[in-house]
């Protein structure tokens, strides 16, 4: 069992089958639109134009498990809200990311590559961690995706080499993609 | 074509926590009740992700909480308009005297829970560079600055740590404020130790300027009394809140920091006219002491209403 | 016909909808979320990526929640 051997949804509705990105460097993430505060969206679509002359695909999987935002502040004082859609990478079907209804794909991607911490330095990760403790307490443990915008990276053989939680920036992973590439 | 007079028993301005709390008990007095917004039902806590702090809810979606309590407020006869805006406010009438862009409100009771909101860029051209430029969120919009030249305006600790967030974007951040910084000494220490932040005190920001993004800041130095213009993509704003009171501040005291003046029990210096929630000056101003603001503030409206018509 | 430029997770689009509505103004909702053509279409009228943005014409175009941009453009 290996990445290249599941098959998902488009948002277009079209099916794709993962082995046709053999060859090339993935990164799987799970996304999320709100009002305010998707930076990352940006940060991923910067790593695209970067890197995909090179081999490189950026896979995004709409989710809406995760409370319908982020924590942050939302600007009430603006009558207007900001959705990152500039983005050119493939985006798949809205699904689950976590739990028993998760997608086989997460299912798999979190069964390889273990939770290790959040990076405490990033301005999220106390926000975040607060809102975990005290809204779903159980996401914390296992393994499971614990929040937007986690980050798997896949080499050119399939193989998952690492996970990224929300709390690192796309930008911070440029390197390990060049190493791959 | 004259605006149409319409009695109400009591008209509530504003539909935060504190002026739907008191919807809900008006309306369930059988008063006949109008609640004025011209933001989003729910004010401060209309778009916050989880709040944790209101009793009875591990953690609840503002628009969640809000939405029920409309609807309550609803259910029991209370009306809520959120398109109409008020124009001006006599109080010291009988019956006092709203006046809104569409009708003229007769109402025997007012109830101000018009709350606050982040003070926004004094500048006219405020309004061509929201969002393009002019930011009140460096969570929210920081990264769109990536190697950008940004401001930060502001002196408070909410600024301040604003500034330092920004750093992790930019080599080259401003900090314009317009007096001395009003932060803690620790939060000083570290912008002051930031060798990216370079610190403009006694500055303003006079002027924006920019084709379709900003581009250039006026900035007056308000000892030499010198305008320089530099160039900056972004301006982080951080000037703190702005109570509501601006319509009734030729008839109500205020407080120095500009909110209505009112006991615990929510009666201001005229009678029938109550003040509740953040716009009240007092210590807490917390959800839950909105919500209590409300529900004095009903209680006594109705207690009132019913002592005058006997 | 008017059209909503929109998402749903987004206070200030539901409000301009809900707007016309209490004006009986019919207008389509154009979810940029949802259907990557709408995205699209919004970008090149307003050159941005904020919402709600309400148009009849696809060229005259009102930006977040203003009564009296919006009054004037369905008038």
């Amino acid at each position: 069992m290996g990445v290249y051997d599941f098959t998902v949804k488009t948002n277009k509705g079209i099916e794709k089958n993962l082995a046709d990105y053999k060859g090339k460097v993935l990164l799987i993430v799970n996304t999320a639109s709100k009002c305010g505060f998707t930076p990352q969206f940006e940060g991923l679509q910067k790593l695209y134009t970067d890197y995909k002359d090179k081999g490189f695909e950026i896979l995004g999987f709409p989710c809406n498990q995760f409370a319908a935002q982020d924590p942050g502040t939302a600007d009430e004082i603006q009558s207007f809200c900001k959705l990152n859609y500039g983005v050119t990478f493939q985006i798949f079907e809205k699904g689950d990311v976590r739990g028993e209804t998760a997608q086989p794909l997460f299912k798999y991607l979190t069964s390889q590559k273990k939770f290790e911490g959040f990076d405490e330095n990033h301005p999220i990760a106390k926000p975040l961690m607060n809102a975990l403790k005290e809204n779903f307490p159980e996401y914390l443990e296992g393994d499971g995706i614990k929040w937007n915008f986690t980050k798997f990276l896949i080499d050119k053989n399939g193989e998952v080499v690492a996970r990224f939680e929300p709390t690192t920036d796309p930008a911070d992973i440029a390197p390990e993609i060049e190493k791959l590439l | 074509m004259a605006k149409e007079k319409i009695h109400k028993d009591i008209v509530i301005i504003g539909a935060g926590m504190a002026g739907l709390t008191a919807a809900m008990y008006a309306g369930r007095m059988n008063l006949d009740t109008l609640v004025l917004e011209n933001g989003l039902v729910g004010g401060q806590i209309a778009n916050a992700t989880g709040i944790e702090n209101y009793p009875g809810f591990i953690s609840v979606k503002g628009s969640d909480l809000i939405g029920t309590l409309q609807k309550q407020a609803e259910n029991f006869g209370a009306v809520i308009d959120e398109f109409d805006t008020i124009q001006k406010v006599t109080l010291r009438e009988n019956p006092k005297i709203i006046e809104t862009e569409e009708k003229i409100y007769l109402a025997d009771v007012v109830i101000i829970a018009s709350g606050m909101n982040r003070r926004k860029l004094p500048l006219a051209e405020e309004k061509k560079f929201a969002g393009r430029g002019v930011h009140y969120c460096e969570l929210c919009d920081g990264h769109m600055y990536q190697n950008k030249i940004i401001a930060v305006m502001g002196g408070g600790n909410a600024a301040l740590d604003a500034a330092n967030f920004l750093t992790k974007y930019t080599d080259k951040l401003y900090l314009i404020h317009r007096s001395n910084f009003r932060a803690d000494e620790v939060t000083q220490q570290k912008v002051r130790q930031n060798p990216k932040i370079e610190i403009m005190l006694q500055t303003e920001i006079t002027a924006l300027h920019g084709d379709k993004k900003l581009e250039n800041i006026d900035i007056l130095d308000k000892n030499s009394g010198v305008t320089k213009s530099i160039a900056v993509d972004g301006i982080f704003v951080n000037i703190g809140v702005v109570p509501n009171t601006d319509l009734f501040k030729d008839e109500l005291k205020l407080s120095e920091s500009g909110r209505i003046i009112a006991g615990e029990n929510c009666k201001t210096e005229i009678e029938g006219v109550f003040a509740a929630g953040d716009v009240r000056e007092k210590e807490i101003r917390q959800l839950t002491t909105a919500a209590a603001d409300g529900t004095t503030a009903a209680l006594l409206a109705e207690k009132l209403l019913r002592n005058f018509r006997g | 016909m008017v059209k909503v430029y929109s998402f749903e997770a987004c206070p200030w689009c539901n409000k301009v909808k809900k707007y016309l509505d209490s004006k009986g103004v019919e207008y389509e909702v154009r979810d940029i979320e949802l259907n990557e053509d709408y995205a699209k279409e919004c970008l090149q009228i307003s050159g941005d990526t904020m919402v709600p943005v309400t148009t009849i014409d696809g060229k005259n175009f009102v930006l977040g929640f203003d009564k009296e941009k919006i009054d004037a453009l369905i008038a």
